[in-house]
């Protein structure tokens, strides 16, 4: 029965839209008149509740204001992100600090003694890089990274001082090149047969890496050796308070108050020097990098702009004190320091006349052939 | 007012037919993507007004919650609580909920705003119009008493002027539901408007 109701209404309803009036619809079911009467009159009432138009203004109100929210979750969505960015690493950084503080400050604290091969060395490397992630200006950085650097450096010497053969890496800037024998920012290094070598020949100042092993006759054996490119962090050249302590006590009875500081190994090379041999002099008046001079012979081959070449290296003579008349072609005596850059600042140079070529300094008494060979090249280690 | 909770299933899943990508426009929605907002938006606008128009009768409040609703859209399809398949459906029920959210935060009859609302009714003279103000008050009063599954089906038969097809799809329910619903809701209306006047 309702059925039958609902279906004649439907009806009703659309006859209704086509414009027939209520009484007129009422006659298609005559039998349904008084259950369809009230309710067509009541859909009557109801449709004029509805609102047949929108007005123009009322949509583009309601269109600004929704374009306009969608504008602020845009920005608020970039912000979210950039400040997520700084949160995830600030949360994983504090994480970590909570994991180390609470679970291996006394292990980290062990570990900072620790020499590669020992079981704790990996944790010092871990939380140095942990130490490097606290640290966000480029600035900071860096220093850290040179401060690590000569913490390699401070390793080596004592697996060297201990004579125990390790596995090392380390950065460093050639100072000295004497056949297979090499200085590596203070840390002697042998070049062997099997040793790789990068294509280009490796010059004095170069910033190199070296992969090695430290052996028991207080040298590295370099696997491989290669060029750093420009930028890389590289230790301190200063020398530390270990090494200068070291050094003075190893060398001062060879060459007296003013140490010179060379390794045993190199000390032993002296008599077989052929070309000229620099020189660390530990000068406690001198600061910072200029603390580690060194001292060359050789001749000048051009001097440009500052710039001079003493066997085929180039050197920065704005702090020169010029002693002498120096021409292209002089045998010289220079002192000086390695800059930050690598370049070799001289800041004393003096003429040597032939005669005294081989007299310039005690360690290097034996070069007979130096003034003959000075001029045309350095012995670079090019072996 | 968190409509994105409280939508019940049997509004916002029915799938209507639409004839264009659904799914790349929600997309556009997620990216925010102002162009395809604004399509949306012309396309469902005038409905969900109506339907909202219907239920309170107040032009003012229809427009607030109207555009209100489209704001919600836009949040939940970027939490991923919005509509997968029918805009539109999500959007009627969002505008259901909203209106019975107004109507709690108001509190009151929603044919006191009635008065307001038809004031740009055009009648030949005061007493007319007071005649008529009278007349959809009641109605409007009459209508309020009704559940809120009748309020719908009458706004969308006669707010929206949905077939009772497209109305069935939209409250998912089937058309002999609908046509039980809505005749139900009329006479309950055509009594109640009865009871109004005896008062």
């Amino acid at each position: 029965m309702n059925e039958k109701l609902y279906d004649a209404f439907d009806v009703c309803v659309k006859a209704l839209e086509t414009g027939a009036d209520i009484e007129a619809v009422l006659k298609l079911y005559p039998e349904m008149t008084d259950e369809l009467r009230p309710v067509l009159e009541a859909l009557i009432q109801a449709q004029s509740l509805s609102t047949k138009t929108v007005s123009e203004d009322t949509v583009r109100r309601g269109r600004a204001r929704v374009l306009q929210h969608a504008t602020l979750m845009r920005e608020s969505s970039r912000r979210q992100r950039k400040l997520g960015f700084v949160f995830r690493r600030l949360a994983a950084s504090l994480a970590l600090t909570f994991v180390l503080l609470l679970g291996g400050t006394g292990i980290v604290s062990a570990s900072a003694g620790a020499l590669p091969g020992d079981n704790l060395y990996p944790v010092k490397r871990t939380w140095e890089t942990v130490r490097l992630w606290f640290v966000f200006s480029p600035e900071g950085r860096e220093e850290l990274e040179s401060e690590y650097e000569q913490e390699r450096l401070d390793e080596i010497d004592e697996l060297l001082g201990q004579g125990r053969e390790e596995v090392i890496a380390f950065y460093g800037i050639v100072t000295t090149q004497d056949g297979e024998y090499w200085l590596v920012s203070g840390v002697p290094v042998q070049i062997t047969a099997k040793t790789q070598l990068p294509a280009e020949t490796v010059s004095i100042g170069a910033p190199v890496t070296v992969v090695g092993r430290t052996n028991a006759q207080g040298f590295i054996e370099a696997q491989m050796l290669g060029v750093l490119a420009p930028g890389v962090s590289l230790p301190p050249l200063e020398p530390n308070e270990s090494t200068s302590d070291k050094n003075e006590s190893n060398e001062a009875d060879d060459h007296g108050e003013n140490a010179v500081l060379v390794t045993p190994q190199a000390a032993d090379r002296d008599s077989g020097v052929t070309t000229p041999q620099p020189q660390v002099e530990n000068n406690n008046n001198l600061q910072d990098e200029q603390s580690r001079t060194f001292e060359f012979r050789g001749v000048v081959s051009s001097q440009k702009d500052g710039i001079w070449v003493i066997n085929g290296q180039q050197v920065d003579m704005s702090q020169a004190d010029i002693i002498g008349n120096i021409q292209n072609g002089t045998f010289v005596k220079l002192n000086g320091y390695y800059g930050l850059d690598g370049r070799f600042i001289v800041t004393k140079i003096e003429q040597r006349d032939d005669n005294n070529k081989n007299s310039g300094s005690s360690d290097n008494s034996n070069n007979d052939n130096r003034g003959d060979e000075g001029g045309q090249e350095d012995n670079k280690g090019d072996d | 007012m968190n409509a994105q909770n409280t939508i019940p299933s049997k509004w916002g899943l029915a799938n209507i037919m639409t004839g264009y990508d659904e799914n790349s426009e929600l997309e556009g929605l997620k990216n925010l993507d102002s162009k395809v907002i604004g399509t949306v938006y012309d396309r469902y606008f005038p409905e969900v007004y109506r339907f909202i128009y219907y239920r309170l009768g107040d032009e003012q409040v229809a427009e607030d919650i109207s555009s209100d609703v489209f704001v919600r859209l836009l949040e939940a399809v970027k939490k991923q609580r919005g509509p997968r398949t029918n805009v539109k459906g999500w959007l009627l029920s969002t505008a259901s909920h909203a209106v019975a959210d107004y109507l709690r935060q108001v509190y009151r009859r929603p044919v006191e705003e009635l008065q307001e609302s038809t004031s740009d009714d055009s009648v030949p003279s005061l007493v007319d119009e007071i005649d008529h103000r009278e007349k959809v008050y009641s109605i409007r009063d009459a209508y309020a008493q009704l559940t809120p599954d009748q309020q719908n089906v009458l706004a969308l038969r006669f707010g929206d002027g949905y077939s009772l097809e497209e109305t069935a799809r939209v409250m998912q329910k089937n058309v002999n539901a609908i046509k039980a619903l809505q005749f139900r809701a009329l006479a309950a209306l055509q009594r109640n408007i009865g009871e109004v006047a005896n008062e």
